[in-house]
């Protein structure tokens, strides 16, 4: 037969057409589902995430720090952070898929594409969130994947010991690198915009303050567990003036003293990101993949009412939460800010109403008197009070107190209050800016709803009488009323008057609940001393009413049980337990509730560990 | 381009060579194929039927050529469902238990009900058509019996196992008066005690207080003040305290103690509140609220009051004046149609008789019978 070569080619040509290799199957994928992401696009997903997570882990936390409750006693249910923390039936922890997929996918296609452009300052950003990231994720879980992450579906799980060593080394590397012009001066670098950037709009110095703010809340996991020599708690100080230091240089965002503090603002975000997280919009992102605030439902707790901030006249039937006319609601003027107090029964046996502030002891139940619409409104304060609000990413009276806290293990408690003080005041003034803002400036009063002249003036006296335990005209001094206690007496300050600060100030911040952790829960009842003079951080604090009896009571002595607190969240069921049981086991993590009360490596007894990287 | 005869001959020659009709066609030449097989199927009416009447069908056959068709059946086998359950009813609410038991029998194997002699008219071109109906025996009627206003203990006999009272009643034993369960049903037994009508001589015999019976209420109200609690948890009511303790198995120990009882380091006492002699009225830390139990030792004697109250006054729902039973019996036809040709007994047995070879059955319809 005739060697034809023409028809040979022509077949060659004709199967060639219809081969594909990598670099061009992407011209056969539906256009309408991308497989790759660019680098201006990646970046404003990333920093999304960024507060996004910030909020998924405060929204558990705000519960599981006793701040919040419901007017349920449910023992177990959907929501085991703020019931009888029956955790092992939870389908999926949101954290944890923020984490590891929408965090950490998307950072490593940034950092690839940045790489890809020569364009450093992308790099850097996610670097950073994703340092932001990661160090959420393991103080909610402890050991999880690292260095085998996105290798298969069932990587080996770090050591959270070398976690923390990476995100130390991690964050001097960043840190270095924020600090060579050559790479955040690069001519390469692509110019990023407030809509690619919504916390700084690229830029860099400014995000070089949360790397250093992240280095100092990393290293205040020492205190007071690990190494609280004073080498340390100098270092602990020093890396939190660094990141007040820089927040407060160049063009100031948010006045001189929030300076630039990270805070993602969402107005004008685009559709499903335009609503605050904490906001009354109850925004859900992914759907399935996210929990929306159920502030509809919560309630606040007692120890945050009554014991944290002394709401007026506490235990006094008739008088409890009622508006005082110079005192207000009580002794911190937050009482004003962070809630709207509502009408209902005046008490369970009484039928006329009243506007007063109701609370609950944690999961304990209502009872049939009380309808939800009786208890305050919680969306209130400066993260929740509007759509239009922000969340901050990290906030300037955390660096504050970091240092107050390591100024207190150094011995040096009248500085440690000053600083306490200073924070506390912002914080309140934080919150009352949002308040000014929804209401033509005007200050609030009873009901916590704007009044005139008079309700500005009665407000600045009962700042004085908080601040400065000083009674003015009628106003008395907070030593007087609430829980008749003044949180800044520098001559006779506490580890309780500074945390328990702290603890207000971090409302629906996550540090809230982490700082209990490394307190152990400290309180009157499981006895928990903290440091030489054996101080009782939160005193008044107990363990939630109707707790699952199988986990948390069952065969405990009444010791056993006080000290029986939730340190860590169970490995995300959908995705751990299912492609990764084997390293559950080896963990000991798989369906034990023990697991749940190990101790973060930072929340060991004091002795245990010496070091936060060592193995 | 040069037309190639060839090429396009040689194509069409090998399609051609696989190419057959009906006269010739090469696959069963070179190839098993199988054998014909007569075709059988059939469906009914309607999957109910009503007892004492029949069920209409639609049956459709098909002989192997050269087969002689003879006639063909309807077959069926009866199956009997019965459900029987009762519920407590005495302890209210607050005791919400169900016995129930099923029974699945075969009553009837199969049996040939209807025939139809084959007859020339079935043929419609193409196959055998039947249209015919079945009966159904009227002792299939379903059964039921709930809650009745009156008592019936023949029919309960009739209807319920052997034994399922005695279960029943061990089980409310069980959940009332157990160490381990009777915490959780407190509220049920108090319930029992203020509801049923004990007599004096039953509550002395186990040690209970004799009660005024005389009123109009029956002495509910002096049942009610006998077995009082404290519910305000006022330091007046406190009676004593109670610390917790675990045995070697991990159960549960309440140790109470007088109420100027001095703890030891590091023991956390409860206090103890005034209630009825039987009752363990004390404050729970878990739930933050007063909590009562009947007490262990006393939960023997309350086995032994509760075992005065026969079977069905435990059942029976004085709110609705009806004894809380459930009983249903129902039956279903599992039917089959089968077709017959002369032939085919043979083929498989040379003795048989010559109209005694079924063709094929068919699947099996269930028809419930109402």
């Amino acid at each position: 037969m005739k060697f034809n070569i023409t028809k040979i080619l022509a077949a060659g040509a004709l199967a060639l057409a219809a081969v594909s290799c990598d670099d061009v199957l992407v011209d056969n994928v539906n256009p309408d589902a991308a497989h790759a992401n660019t680098a201006e696009r990646g970046l404003p997903v990333v920093v999304f995430y960024a507060s996004q997570i910030n909020y998924d882990h405060a929204e558990y936390y705000v519960y599981l720090s006793q701040c919040l409750t419901t007017m349920n006693k449910a023992t177990k249910g959907t929501f085991p952070y703020k019931e009888g923390w029956e955790f092992l039936s939870t389908n999926r922890h949101p954290q944890w898929r923020r984490h590891f997929y929408d965090i950490g996918v998307n950072v490593n296609e940034l950092i690839k594409n940045s790489q890809e452009l020569g364009s450093p300052n992308y790099e850097l950003i996610g670097r950073t969130i994703r340092l932001l990231s990661t160090q959420l994720t393991t103080d909610a879980w402890g050991d999880m994947p690292r260095s085998e992450a996105y290798q298969s579906n069932s990587p080996h799980y770090d050591t959270q010991a070398s976690i923390y060593a990476w995100m130390l080394q991690e964050a001097d590397e960043l840190i270095a690198m924020y600090n060579d012009p050559a790479i955040v001066e690069s001519e390469g670098n692509h110019n990023i915009t407030a809509a690619m950037d919504r916390v700084y709009a690229g830029d860099l110095n400014k995000w070089k303050g949360l790397v250093q703010a992240l280095k100092a809340r990393i290293l205040l996991r020492n205190i007071p567990n690990v190494d609280r020599s004073p080498a340390m708690c100098q270092k602990i100080s020093q890396a939190a003036q660094d990141a007040i230091d820089t927040w407060r240089s160049g063009d100031l965002l948010y006045g001189s003293w929030f300076g630039n503090e990270p805070r993602y603002n969402y107005v004008q975000g685009g559709v499903g990101e335009s609503a605050c997280p904490w906001s009354a919009a109850q925004p859900v992102i992914n759907s399935w993949e996210s929990r929306a605030n159920l502030l509809t439902t919560a309630v606040p707790s007692k120890f945050f009412i009554q014991d944290c901030m002394g709401v007026i006249e506490p235990g006094v039937e008739g008088k409890q939460g009622y508006w005082n006319i110079e005192n207000g609601y009580g002794c911190d003027p937050r009482l004003m800010l962070l809630l709207k107090p509502n009408d209902g029964p005046s008490s369970p046996s009484s039928t006329s109403k009243q506007v007063m502030i109701r609370y609950l002891e944690n999961n304990i139940g209502a009872g049939t008197t009380y309808k939800q619409t009786n208890f305050p409104d919680m969306y209130c304060g400066a993260y929740a009070a509007s759509t239009g609000a922000y969340n901050p990413i990290f906030t300037m009276e955390e660096l504050y107190f970091i240092k107050a806290e390591a100024q207190y293990w150094l011995g040096n408690k009248v500085e440690a209050c000053a600083l306490a003080k200073e924070a506390t005041q912002w914080n309140v003034q934080r919150h009352l800016d949002r308040y000014l803002a929804d209401n033509n400036g005007q200050y609030p009063a009873s009901g916590n709803k704007p009044g005139g002249e008079k309700a500005t003036e009665r407000y600045e006296r009962q700042l004085v009488a908080f601040f400065e335990n000083e009674g003015v005209k009628r106003c008395k001094p907070v030593s007087e009323i609430g829980n008749k206690h003044y949180f800044f007496d520098e001559s006779n300050y506490t580890l309780s008057d500074l945390m328990i600060q702290k603890y207000i100030s971090m409302y629906m911040l996550p540090e809230q609940w982490t700082d209990m952790r490394r307190y152990h829960y400290s309180n009157n009842r499981n006895g928990y001393g903290i440091g030489d003079a054996q101080e009782i951080i939160y005193p008044t604090l107990r363990r939630p009413y109707n707790l699952y009896a199988a986990y948390w009571i069952d065969g405990m002595s009444n010791a056993e049980q006080e000290n029986a607190w939730v340190y860590r969240l169970n490995y995300d069921p959908e995705t751990e337990e299912k492609y990764n049981a084997a390293e559950l086991d080896r963990l000991g993590a798989s369906k034990n509730p023990a697991w749940l009360r190990k101790p973060m490596i930072w929340s060991e007894d004091y002795g245990v560990r010496t070091s936060l990287t060592a193995e | 381009m040069k037309l190639n005869i060839t090429k396009v001959l040689l194509p069409a020659m090998a399609a051609a060579a696989m190419t057959g009709c009906a006269n010739h066609d090469l696959i069963p030449d070179i190839t098993e194929v199988g054998q014909a097989v007569p075709t059988v199927y059939w469906e009914v009416g309607s999957t109910v039927c009503k007892a004492g009447e029949s069920f209409s069908f639609k049956g459709k056959y098909n002989n192997l050529p050269g087969r002689t068709p003879l006639r063909s059946e309807v077959w069926y086998q009866i199956v009997r469902n019965d459900n029987a359950q009762v519920s407590a009813s005495l302890a209210g609410k607050a005791l919400s238990y169900t016995q129930t038991v099923a029974n699945v029998d075969t009553m009837r194997s199969f049996q040939c009900h209807a025939v139809y002699p084959h007859q020339e008219e079935y043929w419609d071109g193409h196959q055998n058509i039947v249209n015919g109906v079945v009966p159904v025996s009227r002792t299939l009627s379903p059964v039921r019996w709930v809650e009745p206003e009156e008592w019936d203990q023949e029919r309960f006999n009739t209807y319920y196992p052997e034994g399922f009272a005695a279960e029943f009643l061990a089980k409310v034993y069980e959940y009332l008066t157990s160490e381990e369960s009777a915490p959780s049903y407190y509220a049920a037994l108090r319930n029992v005690y203020l509801n049923y009508n004990f007599t004096n001589e039953q509550f002395t015999a186990v040690g209970l207080p004799q009660i005024d019976l005389s009123g109009d209420d029956g002495g509910a109200g002096n049942k009610s003040e006998a077995w009082f609690t404290t519910t305000e948890q006022e330091p007046e009511n406190v009676i004593g305290v109670y610390f917790i303790t675990y045995d070697e198995n991990g159960k549960t120990i309440y140790n109470e103690r007088p109420a100027d009882y001095t703890p030891s380091e590091g023991q956390v006492v409860y206090p103890v509140y005034k209630a009825a002699e039987w009752v363990f009225c004390r404050y729970d830390d878990n739930t933050g609220t007063i909590v009562n139990s009947v007490r262990n030792e006393w939960l023997p004697k309350f086995r032994t009051l509760l075992e005065n109250i026969p079977f069905q006054d435990w059942i029976y729902d004085s709110s609705n004046g009806v004894y809380k039973v459930e009983f249903s019996r129902a039956y279903d036809v599992l039917a089959q149609f089968r077709s017959y040709d002369k032939e085919t007994s043979r083929l498989n047995d040379p003795d048989a008789p010559e109209y005694e070879g079924v063709t094929s059955p068919t699947d099996l319809k269930t028809i419930a019978i109402n």
